[in-house]
């Protein structure tokens, strides 16, 4: 992804080339999806408590 | 006579969006033979004078913005809250650990800003793909919707004490960003920032008129007693919603996004670093006197549910510490929803701008040149307003859980942050150090286990186990 960013009083554009994407190992990747569904969980819980009040 | 003093050129006319420095825009910049390119030969009309420019650059930048716009409406009610609950004690303490945890991931998302001259946005898309890089926008749109409700319902609560009505406090908030909009200049949007961020001061104020025992406060601070006797889930709310006050998502969106639209580079680090640790120590002070003010209430007993969601904890400490010192808290807690405004809609701005091709995402673009930029900046602030002034909607239970959520989605970005922190390819010799991982490492494992305790044993409650 490219786009162009104008900084200073002026409205010259500056082009950054994309940077290539990491080679994330597969544990990596299985870690990020855990720590997502653990958010998630976590996220679903802590709303439900917010919420339960006034369904109640 | 020693040689000519340099000082630094402002940030705004160096390296434009870059972060290399090295492009045909610093031409106007004149080099200094033996230092820095950044470093510019002037006449500055004496060493005092030089000095406080220094201190100014200092404490006018991303890290204070980022900093003191966390202490933010929903923040200073939960430091109240403690306050009010717990009285001088543990809490104390804890949130000055939040801040010094605050400057560890602060400093690098500055770092990253600098070094790459990207958002933290652009880079998670860029490096790890675009369903990361939309999961992590959609978390922090997410919640920085749900804090600008929180920050509008703070200005609300502060105006309401003068008098003012809600719909009144609405647009106001929402013309308040407008006008951050307007010019289409970063620094101009970062002038009114610093100029709100002075008022934060006013819960120093607040708490001197609460007349606190300096002995108790030092000795709270250094035994971290008494603990609270407190129900688990009430502790675990406040500890949440204290960790979720100081450290989350929107700052390292902001930070790293503002380093990058203000121009800094890798020679601007060490300037970014005492600018990120003024706003954590200062950020910290008007934090923890939003604590101590509070604490009469404990003190006297006060049973805070007697007072209604309008009035809040001004109307609270008005028997307590007089009618200046609660003025000064609702004005505090106006000024605190008002800077946080603007942080957090142009955080909210610039993570929409950093991942749609083509959009301009910077302050310096006019709206007619950055319509989404400057859209979502205005749209999310109006959105937010809305949703304050619907009937009956609690808003003391919201500005809580908005921090909790903040905690609980905290550990996913700090990851990523923290991922890239130690990317080679981007950072190269700025990496992060051993010891500035094994404190990263840390603070994502204890907001992970605070947000999920709280979380775990909010819903056993909730479904009624004990």
């Amino acid at each position: 992804m490219t786009h162009d960013r104008v900084g200073g009083q002026t409205t010259r554009h500056r082009s950054r080339p994309p940077l290539p994407p990491m080679a994330l190992s597969a544990s990596a990747q299985t870690g990020l999806v855990a720590l997502r569904l653990f958010l998630g969980v976590i996220t679903v819980m802590a709303v439900y408590t917010f919420l339960h009040p006034f369904f109640s | 006579m020693g040689p000519a003093p340099v000082r630094r050129a402002p940030l705004r006319n160096r390296a434009p969006g870059g972060h290399d420095g090295s492009t045909e825009e610093n031409a106007p910049l004149q080099t200094s033979p033996d230092s820095s390119s950044l470093l510019v030969r002037q006449d500055p009309p004496d060493a005092t004078m030089g000095r406080l420019i220094s201190v100014a650059e200092i404490l006018v930048g991303p890290g204070v913005l980022a900093m003191l716009g966390e202490n933010d409406g929903p923040s200073m009610l939960s430091y109240a809250t403690s306050g009010a609950s717990y009285g001088l004690g543990f809490f104390l303490p804890f949130i000055l650990l939040t801040f010094a945890a605050a400057y560890v991931v602060q400093e690098m998302a500055m770092r990253l800003g600098a070094v790459t001259g990207r958002g933290y946005g652009e880079l998670v898309f860029q490096r790890f793909g675009r369903t990361w890089g939309w999961i992590s926008v959609g978390d922090l749109v997410l919640t920085n919707l749900i804090t600008l409700v929180t920050e509008v319902i703070a200005i609300r609560i502060g105006m309401g004490f003068f008098g003012i009505p809600a719909w009144g406090a609405v647009l106001s908030a929402v013309a308040l960003v407008a006008a951050g909009s307007w010019g289409s200049r970063y620094s101009r949007w970062e002038r009114l920032c610093a100029g709100l961020a002075v008022f934060n001061a006013t819960f120093i104020g607040v708490a001197w008129f609460a007349h606190p025992s300096p002995g108790a406060v030092a000795a709270s601070i250094a035994t971290w007693s008494p603990l609270p006797d407190a129900a688990p889930a009430m502790f675990l709310m406040l500890l949440a919603s204290n960790i979720g006050a100081t450290v989350t998502p929107w700052m390292l969106f902001f930070q790293q996004s503002a380093s990058v639209d203000k121009g800094m580079t890798v020679k601007d680090i060490r300037r970014g670093r005492q600018n990120t640790a003024a706003g954590a120590v200062l950020a910290a002070i008007t934090g923890c006197a939003a604590f101590v003010a509070a604490t009469p209430l404990f003190n006297n007993h006060i049973d805070m549910s007697q007072y209604g969601e309008g009035t809040g904890f001004a109307e609270a400490l008005r028997p307590l510490i007089g009618q200046h010192g609660a003025g000064l808290f609702a004005l505090g807690l106006i000024e605190a929803g008002a800077m946080a405004m603007l942080t957090i809609s142009a955080s909210s701005a610039y993570a929409v701008g950093e991942v749609v091709r083509g959009a301009g995402c910077s302050f310096d673009l006019s709206p007619k040149n950055a319509p989404l930029f400057h859209g979502t900046n205005l749209g999310v602030a109006i959105l937010a307003g809305a949703i304050v002034l619907i009937p009956g909607a609690p808003l003391m239970a919201i500005a809580l859980n908005a921090n909790l959520l903040a905690t609980i989605l905290m550990p996913a970005a700090l990851v990523f942050l923290l991922i890239m922190a130690n990317d080679k390819l981007v950072m190269g010799a700025h990496i992060n150090s051993r010891w500035t991982n094994r404190l990263g490492i840390a603070i994502a494992v204890l907001i992970a286990l605070a947000g999920g305790a709280y979380a775990v044993v909010g819903f056993l409650g909730a479904i009624g186990v004990n």
